[in-house]
């Protein structure tokens, strides 16, 4: 499967997961998140969530990892982490969990790859995996 | 002040010797760049190929992959602080620090 189906099949684990995080916290303050699309953050909140076990096709979270959605400057929605420091960005809540699965797959990818020649990416490698891992051979 | 991805990939690859990194099956809709200094983890960051100007909450992500503080990504990218100065700086005070399991 290619990273652009990846994108396109997880925008549907997109939707099916933002409707169980209805009751996200932002602060102290309870906010509910829409499965809609239109689904909107204010732009001084920021939500906190936990990507889904099964994030994507062909992949499974092991460990709890936190991301957060806030609005930006320029009306965009931005999903991060702060493990990775992997960030997804769209123009809905779902667009920009799809930016950010592709994205944290894509660096999963390039530590991989770079785990021949450099010691500290077979270590990001190992901290990776404590996270996320495929589950079909890629 | 807003930039576009053009305009910091550009600072990047010319200004702070990134190179353009490939992954296996990358997407069409991002550039990922690295830099790999000597006794460091390599350090990697994301553009995508929007033509919008980049937000400001997203220049701050930016600026955490680069490893450094926000204003100090803001003289990196309005040219009071150059290569070395960048160097140095991800040596002596990376920000976010790097993890422990390294």
């Amino acid at each position: 499967m290619t990273l652009d189906e990846v994108r396109s099949r997880s925008s549907g684990v997109a939707d099916r997961s933002l409707s169980r995080w209805h009751g996200a916290s932002a602060g102290s303050s309870v906010l509910r998140v829409s499965t809609e699309s239109t689904a909107s953050i204010a732009p001084t909140a920021a939500v906190t969530l936990t990507l889904p076990e099964r994030f994507a096709p062909g992949w499974r979270r092991i460990k709890p990892l936190v991301l957060t959605i806030e609005c930006d400057s320029n009306g965009q929605y931005l999903m991060s982490d702060d493990e990775f420091m992997v960030y997804g960005v769209g123009t809905t809540i779902a667009e920009a969990y799809g930016d950010y699965v592709l994205s944290l797959i894509e660096y999963f990818g390039l530590v991989e790859q770079g785990t021949a020649e450099n010691r500290y990416d077979a270590a990001e490698l190992r901290h990776l995996r404590a996270y996320l891992q495929p589950t079909e051979h890629k | 002040m807003a930039r576009s991805p053009r305009q910091i990939e550009s600072m990047l690859q010319s200004k702070f010797g990134f190179s353009p990194a490939s992954a296996r099956g990358r997407s069409k809709d991002h550039r990922w760049y690295e830099l790999r200094l000597r006794g460091l983890p390599t350090i990697r960051t994301k553009l995508s190929h929007s033509k919008k100007d980049v937000g400001d909450k997203l220049e701050g992500k930016i600026s955490r992959q680069l490893k450094v503080r926000r204003p100090f990504y803001e003289r990196m990218m309005s040219c009071t602080k150059g290569r070395e100065d960048y160097y140095a700086q991800v040596k002596k005070d990376p920000y976010p620090p790097f993890g422990t399991h390294y």
